[in-house]
């Protein structure tokens, strides 16, 4: 150990376990094709340089990245898995992604970096212009329980040709085990296509995810997102869309809930780069415990993007007075005829509704939990297929307080 | 003899360490119907959320016993499951939550407390479709969230129809009539009608005589600043009606002022 330090040239932030026990693979040979072989080696040098993010920068000021750099990972293989491949979905080879990969998530960002670097294997998910895929594509990643903490690196690059539809479902579990996943999801929605990507967390204690998903959307295309991250011991998402073609639209929905020492943490960013670009974002949290949230929606509207509509809303539900919620929406606007608006709310139960549930008979735990459920079920009522809605209410029920007094009905 | 449905003796109840209700007396039969009349801030509403078992409404004095057995120490949802009900003045909005989801839960809790059967969905469904035509209410009103959007007509309905489903011993309603047009207070008043049972009681607490055109009250009391000081049958409340509260308003005003 001393001597991996002795011989490191970075800085001193280096000598964290962390950074020890990668350096090592950041110097070797960068896997390849030449093209692939020379984003490696900018990554690796960015990522050598730099190291873990500073706790001053702003967009790692609430998330503390102190435990994980304690941690010593040993890389292991990605092991994405998907479902059974629709009718109309084509998996590549990587060379289809040249000129693709890494263009959406910026090498500047330690774990896009450290992902571009290292990643074992991409996932390469093409759809034909034209394509209606009438089936859910589902990938998953799960992160295998070990003696020693390990880092996984899942790469998916997704391609919908124009005029195409997909709906993909992305799922990341982790058992027990120190586990470090920072995946990278890159999709590009050609013009006129349709993405509807739903991607669930279903975290796990000393379970990491630090992931980016990254989305250029051309012009009249419409991208839905719905997330829902269900506690971890840390579960950090940045999800940015470009909207780089006139009329695009896109709508960001997310679930998050936090317990007992678990941090959630969602950075989204909506650049609406084009004209008669329309955003709509709605990020729900619920808290219980000690559990902590982040929340920062940035909104740009550069230059020219006249006739940008953009609204977010960030609400939280705090149940407890030990839980903790930072919520921050930026508005940056360079264009004088958008409309634009944005509201954050961090509040508990309304002790009005509590007093009417429990005067017609509910007990007070009962009231509670069907209070806090109908908070959450506004976001996971909006996921279409029905088996995997069903699913987030369920596991929606299990992480809730006295969830269990709640009937799992499809009509609550 | 069996004990009254509801005895009030002596209540003094304080809000925000305010006294609102300051000695007041009141006895109601099992199966009988009492309306209580008063102007603004005679404490009415005060007594229907210290019936129901509102937090914040402080008894500083005083008893409340139902069916011989001491309200005040039940916790809100206990007495609602013992068969006290309040239709709420204001009936609160929950978005998130359907109505029928709503009513089968506090039916089915209801039902466990009395060591009744729960209803599966297909039973309550059919229960709650006979008692929504007692209200005229919309059946869509079923499917949306718990008072959401629902207009102040469609609200008080909303609470009779609760009232039907839930079958209490002792309804309190409380400004049900309130805010209503012409045609929601004939459907609210003749859902009530149709409740009335020689085994319920209930107590219409109201600001206007209008109600008593539909609901005909066996007894009628006047409350002003905290008590009651009036008892009569019905004409009572047409004599009111007239003369209005001013001459009991000033009465009390004389009463505090001799006390002070």
């Amino acid at each position: 150990m001393t001597n991996a330090i002795a011989t490191s040239s970075s800085s001193t932030r280096d000598e964290a376990p962390f950074m020890t026990a990668l350096l090592p693979r950041l110097k070797a040979t960068a896997a390849g094709p030449t093209w692939l072989a020379e984003l490696r080696r900018e990554a690796a040098a960015w990522f050598s340089a730099h190291g873990l993010p500073h706790p001053k920068e702003e967009a790692w000021r609430f998330t503390s990245l102190r435990p994980l750099s304690r941690v010593a990972p040993s890389l292991v293989p990605a092991r994405l898995s998907t479902g059974t491949l629709p009718a109309g979905v084509t998996l590549s080879k990587l060379d289809a992604a040249e000129g693709r990969l890494a263009q959406l998530a910026s090498t500047h960002h330690a774990f896009a970096a450290l992902n571009t670097a290292l990643f074992e294997d991409a996932l390469v998910i093409e759809v034909a212009p034209g394509r209606v895929v009438e089936a859910p594509l589902e990938i998953a990643h799960f992160a295998r329980a070990s003696a020693r903490a390990t880092l996984s690196l899942p790469r998916v690059i997704v391609i919908a040709g124009e005029g195409s539809q997909l709906q993909l479902v992305e799922r990341y579990c982790a058992e027990g085990g120190t586990s470090l996943t920072a995946g990278v999801t890159e999709l590009f929605v050609e013009a006129n296509a349709d993405v509807e990507h739903v991607r669930v967390l279903d975290g796990a204690p000393s379970a990491y995810n630090i992931s980016i998903t990254a989305v250029r959307q051309a012009r009249d295309s419409r991208y839905t997102s719905r997330v829902a991250t269900f506690g971890g011991a840390l579960s950090r998402l940045d999800l940015r869309v470009l909207l780089d073609g006139e009329g695009a639209e896109c709508t960001l929905d997310g679930l998050y809930l936090a317990g007992d020492d678990e941090h959630v943490d969602h950075q989204t960013f909506i650049d609406h780069a084009r004209a008669h670009g329309t955003s709509h974002e709605k990020y729900k949290g619920v808290l219980q415990g000690s559990g902590r949230a982040v929340f920062d929606g940035g909104i740009a509207v550069r230059h020219g993007a006249q006739q940008t509509n953009a609204h977010q809303e960030n609400r939280n539900l705090v149940l407890s007075d030990r839980a903790t919620v930072n919520t921050k929406p930026s508005l940056v606007i360079d264009a004088d005829d958008v409309k634009c608006s944005h509201g954050a709310t961090v509040g508990q139960l309304d002790p009005a509704a509590l007093f009417y549930l429990r005067a017609r008979g509910i007990g007070e735990a009962g009231a509670r939990a069907l209070l806090a459920f109908a908070f959450a079920r506004e976001m996971t009522g909006r996921i279409t297929p029905p088996g995997l809605r069903r699913e987030l209410v369920q596991a929606v029920l299990e992480r809730m307080p006295e969830g269990r007094l709640l009937a799992a009905e499809d009509d609550v | 003899m069996s004990a009254p449905m509801l005895q009030i003796e002596g209540l003094f109840v304080e809000v925000d360490e305010k006294p609102i209700i300051k000695g007041l007396d009141l006895e109601l039969e099992t199966g009988a119907v009492h309306a209580i009349m008063g102007p603004n801030g005679s404490g009415k509403s005060t007594l229907a959320n210290v019936l129901a078992g509102r937090d914040g409404y402080v008894v500083t004095g005083g008893s409340v016993r139902y069916q011989g057995r001491d309200l005040l120490a039940m916790p809100a949802e206990e007495r609602a499951r013992e068969g006290v009900f309040l239709a709420f003045q204001y009936p609160v909005e929950i978005p998130g939550v359907s109505n029928l989801y709503f009513l089968k839960a506090a039916l089915n809790a209801v039902k466990k407390h009395r060591g009744q059967d729960e209803l599966d969905a297909m039973d309550f469904m059919d229960l709650a479709k006979e008692k929504m035509k007692l209200v005229e209410m919309d059946a869509a009103l079923g499917q949306r969230a718990v008072n959401s959007g629902f207009s102040g007509g469609e609200k008080k309905r909303n609470e009779i129809f609760q009232m039907a489903l839930l079958e209490p011993k002792l309804a309190v309603l409380d400004e049900t009539d309130s805010g209503l047009d012409i045609d929601a207070l004939r459907v609210v008043a003749s859902g009530v009608n149709a409740l009335r049972s020689a085994e319920r009681s209930m107590l219409l607490i109201t600001h206007y005589q209008r109600l008593l055109h539909y609901i005909e009250p066996d007894q009628v009391h006047v409350l002003v600043d905290g008590r009651i000081v009036a008892t009569g049958d019905r004409y009572l409340a047409e004599e009111l009606e007239r003369s209005g509260y001013a001459d009991y308003e000033k009465q009390a005003a004389q009463r505090s002022e001799a006390s002070a």
